[in-house]
């Protein structure tokens, strides 16, 4: 760092009290392990400015140097009080959680942190391996299905994890509903890492019946698959039995063939689980 | 129907494969114009696909996903595709051998042109 660059910032706070230079004058002290005095501008700009989440991350950050993780977290959790999509913010609660081994509210806030902010490639690289980790090892199953280790193999957490080990670690989430667009197996996260499947299948229930219905009607025959492209996600449907409906999701720039092709194989895990359940 | 519509939809019409090319309301359903083959219920087309559209919408927007664009359907003897803007929403019933990609670019062409 730029020894006068540094100056030019501790000038223009003692110009101006109220100057937000003391942000990255404090991120850059930070960087030479300056941490007594990047503390003493983090504390001056907090008291100026209480009210700026950037002026919370300033703080926290230096704390979490210091190894007090509990402050940070405060720090961290009051900038979001204040900005809940204040993505540094929202990189750091992450950063802690992943520390302490929390994946899943780690994956919850990188995923709130890439939302917000989706060209941040090396966020985009943390939060693969954050997925990666949270779904463990692939591993093969005595009925040919592979299946992610779980930590309790519950039933439950067996259908949870379902499509985990086709879904890889990319941005890609997967789900079975039955008829009525009840939850059978898989999960739907969006892009804050809020579970969402209920919601999804409350809006899809009855889907298949509808469109097998129509389709007959039209003289068109059975209903193979149904891909819907929107905005941040390409989603791809499919029929299952008894009237089951696979859905699997993927983030925008995935290739439409690539995300059929998951669907696929998505659809035959779903047949084989519900035959296998039945 | 007006011709700038008509044309559009002719255009559309006109690409291998496609048996029928709707324009329609999206809120309800209803087509606004109409160029299809005589066997084809262009009624029950935009019924069925601009319900599907609008469930599919929701459930898009349950999951934070933004906008929803555009949707294709593969059936055993067909394929169904839409595209909206505002409350316009294009429908295209195209052989199972249509090209999708190109049915997809020639739609979204067509949308601006009349949207």
């Amino acid at each position: 760092m730029d020894a006068d660059r540094l100056q030019a910032w501790k000038d223009e706070i003692a110009r101006d009290a109220m100057s937000m230079a003391f942000i990255p004058l404090v991120d850059a002290l930070r960087r030479l392990g300056r941490l007594e005095e990047a503390r003493r501008y983090a504390l001056r700009g907090l008291e100026r400015h209480p009210h700026a989440a950037g002026a919370h991350d300033a703080l926290a950050r230096v704390l979490a140097d210091f190894g007090d993780e509990a402050q940070a977290h405060d720090e961290w959790s009051f900038a979001l009080r204040l900005d809940p999509s204040h993505n540094a913010s929202l990189r750091g609660m992450g950063f802690l959680a992943y520390k302490r081994r929390d994946l899943a509210a780690a994956e919850k806030f990188l995923a709130r942190a890439l939302h917000a902010n989706p060209a941040d490639d090396g966020l985009a690289a943390a939060l693969r391996r954050v997925r990666t980790e949270l779904r463990g090892p692939a591993t093969p199953a005595t009925n040919g299905i592979t299946r992610p280790r779980a930590p309790r193999a519950t039933a439950a957490e067996d259908a949870r994890q379902l499509f985990a080990s086709l879904l890889g670690d990319a941005d890609r989430t997967a789900l079975l509903l039955d008829r009525d667009g009840l939850v059978l197996a898989g999960t739907y996260v969006d892009g804050s890492g809020r579970e969402v499947a209920d919601e999804v299948g409350a809006h899809l229930g009855g889907l298949a019946e509808e469109a097998t219905r129509a389709l007959r009607q039209l003289g068109l025959g059975r209903w193979d698959s149904l891909v819907v492209e929107a905005q941040h996600a390409t989603v791809a449907l499919a029929p299952s039995l008894e009237g089951a409906v696979v859905m699997v999701a993927a983030a925008r720039d995935t290739q439409v063939g690539l995300v059929r092709r998951l669907l696929a194989q998505a659809r035959q895990r779903a047949t084989a689980w519900m035959g296998a359940a039945a | 129907m007006n011709a700038p519509l008509r044309e559009t939809l002719g255009t559309l019409a006109a690409l291998p494969g496609v048996r029928a090319a709707v324009a329609a309301t999206r809120s309800d359903g209803m087509p606004a114009a109409t160029i299809a083959a005589v066997d084809v219920d262009a009624d029950a087309l935009a019924a069925f696909a601009t319900a599907l559209f609008e469930r599919t919408t929701l459930s898009n927007e349950a999951a934070g996903y933004g906008e929803t664009s555009h949707l294709s359907l593969d059936a055993e003897h067909g394929r169904v595709f839409v595209t909206t803007k505002g409350d316009i929403a294009l429908i295209v019933l195209a052989e199972p051998d249509a090209a999708a990609g190109l049915l997809r670019v020639s739609m979204q062409r067509a949308l601006r042109a009349v949207a």
